[in-house]
């Protein structure tokens, strides 16, 4: 990263697809005082501001990665559009998260479709129940979005049915795991 | 293959939005009936989520140990001292600009004058002897320029040097009853006369302590320096000879002295510190407050003050001008008169 020239947006996306996780550093250096000055003065204190920078970092990173990002505006307008949102959303739940403690609905938690990863230690103890490897195959079909034809390609595997039946097999391993130890409403 | 891969697939197909309208309507009445699939549909969910909630914090921690440190240090380099000097330094820097701009302006228009003002005189370096030439029963004055200012080499723009200029007559008496006496002649008025160099300052470039026995009194020329004047080829051109001499001193009066006749209501001060200063973005103009004159852009010390009929003038060369009241700092502004001029280029 030292010494490396500054990547112009385009070359930045190019660069998020290959999976340069330098390129989203920038990112996240590029926009620093923006995102974080919005959270600060909008109710927020440093952490939050750190949380949300990151967020929208990754957020950012997942779009690119998921091809779910057309290069119409700025990168930098766009992280800041999501910075916003990012922080309102979490405004949101804080004052939802009173009214969960008033009104004490355990159904209501439940039933609902988000999860809680608050308890980061609890997540990366999941994922580490199963090999490099598998979370590594895991990590490009669910969090990157890859095709079985871009893993193989990835991971150097002979083809796409290698890749599906691997899957299969890493995601059972976990899911047995899984349900050993820890009850899905852990996470709810 | 068994249940469980094909639910896999399904879900995750669910899941990644990568099914039909019709697939997805099949999708959820199978949720609502089959209790199996819709606990597996949970667990892979649940794991799905995992496992890019992993993906997510891994990035962070790249971020945490690769993106902070320099967002810190940036935040401690706009705290640093550094960086308060540098903005102090480019905020000063970026008003003497606006300055200058403002001065520029106001200069142009005395440029416009010095073009057109009656300008004739030639330095005279040796000391002289002027008479009085009017009928007044007054002494005749000589004025005896001990030392001229040009004679001072110009300090540098490191030491600010102190001057010191005395004058050895005192103002003249006045006769304010005698109508005759409205207008004086030459040797009433006050020339500066001797300068000591004093003390060493930083920044400005020389400074001058400027006793002048100016008069608080209304005085002004006597008839034959106005009529001497009218010989003078400008004031002879700007006028007509044939008026009357009564015309021409009406004309002086609303004209040409009505400055000073205002300005003899005001208290001139007859000691001066009088400054020059080299602006770095060459602004020219001066400041007068109380006693204290800075002149700004005068790179030739040959200056002296006048006082004429109570209002104060700065000849710089063949230049006269006069000096108001100023504050925030005033261009130059030539004097129109023609006989003011003549008169104080008349004196050494």
């Amino acid at each position: 990263m030292l010494g490396r020239n500054k990547l112009n947006d385009q070359q930045l996306v190019d660069a998020i697809k290959n999976g340069d996780k330098d390129a989203m550093v920038q990112l996240y250096k590029d926009n620093a005082n923006s995102i974080k000055n919005h959270v600060l003065k909008n109710n927020g204190n440093a952490d939050d501001a750190e949380d949300v920078l990151q967020d929208t970092c990754i957020a950012i990173w997942e779009k690119i990665r998921n091809d779910k990002l057309e290069l119409k505006a700025k990168i930098s307008t766009l992280a800041f559009a999501i910075a916003r949102n990012q922080w309102l959303k979490r405004l949101n739940k804080l004052s939802k998260n009173v009214q969960m403690d008033v009104i004490n609905t355990e159904k209501m938690a439940a039933e609902s479709d988000s999860f809680q990863f608050d308890d980061k230690k609890k997540v990366q103890e999941v994922l580490g129940m199963v090999g490099e490897k598998c979370k590594e195959l895991l990590t490009y079909f669910y969090f990157d979005g890859y095709d079985m034809n871009t893993i193989a390609e990835k991971m150097n595997y002979n083809n796409s049915d290698t890749v599906k039946a691997k899957k299969h097999q890493c995601f059972k391993s976990l899911q047995e795991q899984f349900l050993k130890k820890y009850n899905r409403e852990d996470f709810i | 293959m068994n249940q469980d891969h094909l639910y896999t697939e399904e879900i995750d197909a669910y899941l990644q939005g990568k099914i039909s309208p019709e697939e997805m309507a099949a999708f959820d009445e199978k949720l609502n009936t089959d209790p199996s699939f819709a606990e597996a549909f949970k667990n892979q969910k649940l794991l799905s989520e995992l496992i890019k909630e992993n993906a997510r914090l891994e990035l962070k921690d790249y971020l945490k140990t690769h993106g902070q440190t320099k967002v810190v240090s940036s935040k401690n380099w706009l705290q640093s001292k550094v960086f308060a000097i540098a903005a102090t330094a480019i905020i000063l820097i970026g008003s003497f600009v606006v300055f200058q701009f403002y001065s520029n302006t106001k200069l142009e228009q005395n440029i416009a004058l010095e073009e057109t003002g009656p300008i004739t005189e030639t330095e005279k370096q040796e000391p002289v002897v002027v008479s009085p030439e009017s009928d007044q029963n007054m002494q005749s004055e000589s004025y005896n320029d001990k030392a001229m200012l040009n004679e001072v080499p110009p300090p540098t723009i490191e030491e600010l040097k102190v001057l010191e200029m005395e004058i050895d007559d005192a103002p003249p008496p006045i006769d304010q009853d005698s109508e005759d006496l409205y207008y004086k002649k030459e040797s009433d008025y006050n020339v500066a006369q001797e300068i000591n160099i004093k003390d060493t300052f930083l920044f400005a470039t020389s400074l001058t302590m400027l006793d002048l026995n100016g008069s608080n009194e209304s005085y002004g020329f006597g008839k034959k320096s106005q009529s001497k004047s009218a010989q003078l080829p400008e004031a002879a051109s700007n006028s007509n000879q044939a008026k009357a001499l009564e015309d021409k001193k009406k004309s002086f009066d609303t004209a040409g002295l009505s400055k000073s006749k205002i300005a003899n209501k005001q208290n001139i001060k007859t000691k001066f510190i009088v400054e020059f200063w080299t602006s770095p973005i060459n602004f020219k103009g001066y400041k007068y407050v109380n006693n204290i004159i800075q002149l700004f852009g005068l790179n030739n010390y040959n200056c002296k003050l006048y006082t004429v009929n109570g209002s104060l003038y700065l000849r710089h060369l063949d230049k006269v001008y006069q000096l108001l009241p100023c504050i925030d700092g005033c261009a130059y502004k030539l004097e129109v008169d023609p006989d003011i001029i003549q008169f104080i280029l008349k004196q050494n």
